[in-house]
């Protein structure tokens, strides 16, 4: 362990060095080292394994990537585990109509292999999409030069979507334009071949979640081109992140493999010592490259700087998830009121939890999934388990993601093991009510303690993203965004030494359980604007580019007309802040550019994604107990007051906007208020009555607001009539 | 000319009513505060509830006392239409000129019709719809929990019109032989004519 360490520390910066880095920031070695925030317990030891290239032989000998299909397939049925979300991302769900069927047009699947998100913004090219008329965005090697850095290989990166092993499909079998074939070259515009055969395919990273050592960030640069590599190459992916564990020496440009003969016995086996295969590890710390970020060493463990945030994980970026034990108080983190903030990052942290204890398993024996009856063990046995260990892990009740929708509702709520309405909670009014209405979470969870995205502007974006490719767009999140953050100072957050406030929650009802009544739920929300279409289908990225740039020598520069409404200081680009659609001019050009590029009756549509905060559990001492939190003018709940939630600080001129999920069509999100741009959920709660909460722009109860008129217009006018009558009856000169 | 005067309110009539009048206005103040959220919910929460079962109480003792005690008749007998337009016409007309209210309260009869009928609006129909509206508020029953939205909407626009009755009552109750005649009568039970 401590060698392969060694190794990576050694090999990073001398790899990188002989990278390309053309100005931009590249991970500091140290951040490459693979992440373990624990002492592994002594436990059931992997037994020695061959590791075996796509033929089944031995790689010692040949050189070839390694490949899980074969490696691990010799006791595990790769096929079955791959079969599960984490892998197929919603490939298996593909479905050139899917975005008609889910009132989303533009996407075609549940999963983000299909499904347009906020960042990045692409659209997927469906295979009919020359018979559908749209354009030719993304195709299935753009997704993986874009995703495949976190996403685990195998499903998309495997197979086309006949169910055809990529790199094994004659030529003369493939069609033009098939987007399993073809991708967007977006420096030149151009739709070209990708050559398949030649990048190889990614198949599951086994190692990624089960060796403890492996490097997620070489994996990384292996997969898109960077840093000691030149170019994209997915077959080798999954064996570039040994190299931290000292088993492979060298990947080459073109994939070769150099295995490090020591570790290796005569017939292929990985000597004992060399290669750590544990499922604790993919218990918490798995989970925690790409879904959270850890504390270690009093520091929140998050992959690159800051400048580049676009590239660290969901977990931070959506909803400043950090998973740790430790306390607040105690981190090296530059974070506002430290000194107060002396309880954990995470209560169930702390208790020593993992992920999986609450997003388990369909079949882990004595694993224990929720069900609408409440919790229930797996009946399974441990031989069963080790040959289909179903990677199906329990999934909440996302709003917005819903790359499963099949296995929603499995993990584990707090009511799964904590019963609140008996134990505990007696000082609360209308317990039973509450618990009923709320989720635990709105008291529990009172505020993110880190800084996550809160706006993008994809309605006039950058033509030249930051790419971590060269030629097509880079990591995911390397869309060419406009975007801010919220809960740190600096915007966008430059500076690392920026003094990190956190932010509060927003409300949003919720069915946490099927079948159950919605409870208000707290929330981190990203927001972006974007143009729709008459068919409501975004945009794509191409046509927007077309509208508002000219390619000259190969650059996208802003056409004349729109520097002359956009730049406000002359200085012949548009600042992040002068792309904001705020002046019915900026508006009625942008739609005249957009109309000229065949967009029909093209309009601003203002999204909300939101991301549910069930973890940053604080200790109950630290819970909201305040009944005006919520009840009162300036309510948590209606995020009024300090919970306001400033989406832009200045007044867009959006035409619709919504929480990007078919359960909430047609609800309002935003509202411009004093030149701000803000969240408002006050339709999404109007089945409630919060006592005492009054509510933004009505200044009473929503659904009140007519008879609290008539109330008070009834009471005024009694007085009036009163008035005048005791007047009359003074003037009238009766005595009594 | 000597007086007449008339005991027209027994005790537990005052008593009802003093216990009434002062809860319904702990009421609207502590349920117009808690509306408009500001100051200690709980606590007003507390007192709201504390006051709102007094007058279910309340109300529940004029009630019996007033089917024991054939009480019912003041609300009922004698009442006729031309007697609630003689009524409207003393109080938009003959009031002004210094006329005599037509209405005289005895024992048998204290009530006019128009008093009658705002009356047997207000008991037989606001106070029993706001005390059951405040109750279905105090708990809300499981299978009812996508009501209350109308049940806080129906209780909140019976406090305005209680709140505007509260306003009249206190008026018109200046319109008796002299200003104070008829608080003095609901105090000592004694009306003078």
């Amino acid at each position: 362990m401590k060698r392969a360490l060694w190794l990576a520390f050694l090999l990073v910066p001398l790899v990188l060095s002989a990278g390309e880095n053309r100005g931009r920031r590249i991970p500091a070695p140290e951040q490459l080292v693979p992440l373990q925030t624990r002492p592994l317990k002594k436990g059931i030891q992997h037994p020695p394994i061959k590791l075996l290239d796509e033929d089944g032989r031995p790689v010692i000998r040949t050189g070839k990537p390694v490949s899980t299909r074969k490696t691990c397939g010799q006791c595990h049925d790769y096929d079955f585990i791959t079969h599960s979300f984490h892998f197929q991302q919603g490939y298996d769900h593909w479905d050139n109509d899917w975005g008609t069927k889910h009132h989303e047009p533009g996407s075609y699947s549940d999963g983000m292999f299909g499904r347009q998100y906020d960042y990045p913004y692409y659209h997927m090219t469906p295979t009919d999409w020359k018979r559908r008329g749209v354009d030719f965005e993304y195709g299935t090697p753009n997704w993986a030069l874009q995703c495949a850095i976190c996403h685990t290989g195998s499903g998309p990166l495997e197979y086309d979507r006949q169910g055809r092993r990529l790199d094994q499909i004659p030529e003369s079998e493939i069609q033009e334009g098939d987007p399993d074939f073809y991708w967007w070259h977006r420096k030149a515009d151009k739709i070209l071949r990708w050559d398949w055969k030649q990048s190889g395919v990614r198949e599951a990273n086994c190692f990624l979640c089960h060796t403890p050592n492996y490097s997620k960030g070489i994996q990384d640069m292996r997969t898109v081109g960077v840093g000691m590599f030149h170019r994209p190459h997915f077959a080798s992916a999954n064996a570039a992140g040994l190299i931290s564990t000292g088993i492979v020496k060298k990947v080459t440009d073109d994939g070769r493999v150099v295995y490090n003969p020591r570790a290796f016995e005569p017939d292929g086996t990985v000597k004992p010592g060399w290669l750590t295969i544990s499922g604790e590890f993919a218990r918490l710390d798995a989970c925690l490259q790409c879904h959270a970020a850890p504390v270690v060493d009093g520091k929140v463990k998050i992959w690159y700087n800051y400048p580049v945030v676009r590239t660290i994980n969901r977990g931070i970026l959506r909803k400043a998830f950090v998973w740790s034990g430790e306390n607040i108080s105690d981190s090296r983190e530059n974070i506002a009121n430290k000194d107060q903030l002396n309880y954990p990052w995470d209560v169930h942290a702390r208790a020593g939890l993992t992920c999986l204890d609450c997003h388990d398993m369909p079949n882990r024996p004595g694993g224990v999934r929720s069900t609408p009856q409440g919790p229930e063990v797996q009946p399974v046995t441990f031989s069963q388990f080790i040959k289909q260990p179903d990677h199906n892990f329990g999934i909440g009740h996302p709003i917005t993601w819903k790359v499963a929708p099949e296995h929603m509702y499995t993990a584990k709520r707090c009511e799964d093991c904590h019963n609140a309405l008996e134990k505990g909670h007696d000082w609360l009014p209308e317990k039973e009510l509450h618990l009923r209405k709320v989720s635990c979470e709105v008291c529990h969870v009172p505020q993110a303690h880190y800084w996550a995205l809160n706006f993008f502007n994809f309605a006039l974006p950058k033509p030249e993203p930051f790419s971590l490719h060269r030629e097509a767009k880079g990591a995911c999140g390397e869309a060419p965004q406009r975007y801010t953050f919220v809960g740190a100072q600096g915007d966008p957050i430059e500076d690392s030494t920026a003094l990190i406030t956190g932010f509060y929650p927003l409300y949003i009802p919720r069915n946490l359980k099927p079948g159950e009544e919605p409870r208000i739920m707290p929330y981190s929300v990203t927001f972006s604007l974007h143009w729709i279409d008459a068919r409501g289908e975004r945009v794509r990225f191409r046509r927007i580019l077309r509208a508002f740039f000219n390619r000259v020598d190969g650059n996208w520069d802003p056409k004349p007309e729109v520097l002359q409404v956009f730049d406000a200081n002359h200085n012949g680009w548009i600042e992040d802040d002068e792309a904001l659609f705020d002046t019915p001019e900026k508006v009625a050009l942008a739609k005249k550019l957009l109309a000229a590029q065949g967009v029909q009756d093209p309009k601003l549509e203002l999204v909300a994604m939101p991301f549910s905060l069930s973890h940053g559990v604080v200790p109950k001492e630290h819970a909201v107990r305040s009944c005006e939190e919520c009840h009162a003018p300036n309510s948590r709940i209606f995020n009024q007051g300090k919970y306001e939630r400033v989406i832009v600080d200045r007044p867009l001129l959006f035409e619709v906007s919504r929480i990007y999920s078919e359960d909430y069509l047609g609800i309002p999100i935003a509202r411009v208020e004093n030149g701000k741009t803000v969240w408002d959920n006050s339709r999404l709660l109007a089945g409630y009555h919060l006592v005492g909460a009054l509510e933004p722009e009505t200044h009473t109860y929503r659904h009140l607001y007519w008879l609290d008129l008539l109330g008070k217009v009834l009471v005024l006018l009694t007085i009036v009539g009163i008035l005048f009558h005791a007047l009359g009856r003074l003037l009238g000169g009766r005595k009594s | 000319m000597a007086k007449e005067r008339h005991y027209i309110y027994t005790w537990p009539d005052r008593l009802w009513h003093w216990i009434h009048a002062l809860s319904i206005l702990g009421l609207a103040i502590t349920g117009f505060i808690i509306h408009f959220g500001s100051g200690d919910l709980k606590t007003l929460r507390f007192w709201h509830n504390l006051l709102g079962f007094i007058v279910a109480f309340d109300y529940l003792f004029w009630l019996v006392h007033m089917l024991v005690y054939g009480n019912l008749r003041h609300y009922v007998r004698g009442n006729s239409w031309q007697g609630i337009l003689q009524q409207i016409r003393y109080y938009t007309v003959g009031i002004f000129r210094g006329e005599r209210n037509p209405f005289h309260a005895t024992p048998q009869k204290r009530l006019n019709p128009l008093q009658a009928l705002a009356y047997l609006g207000l008991m037989f129909v606001l106070v029993p719809v706001q005390g059951i509206t405040g109750l279905l508020l105090w708990r809300v029953p499981a299978s009812w929990d996508r009501y209350l939205p109308v049940i806080a909407e129906v209780h909140f626009f019976v406090a305005y019109l209680l709140v505007a009755f509260l306003i009249g009552h206190l008026y018109l109750a200046t319109t008796g032989v002299t200003v104070f005649a008829d608080y003095k009568a609901m105090l000592t039970g004694w009306i003078e004519e």
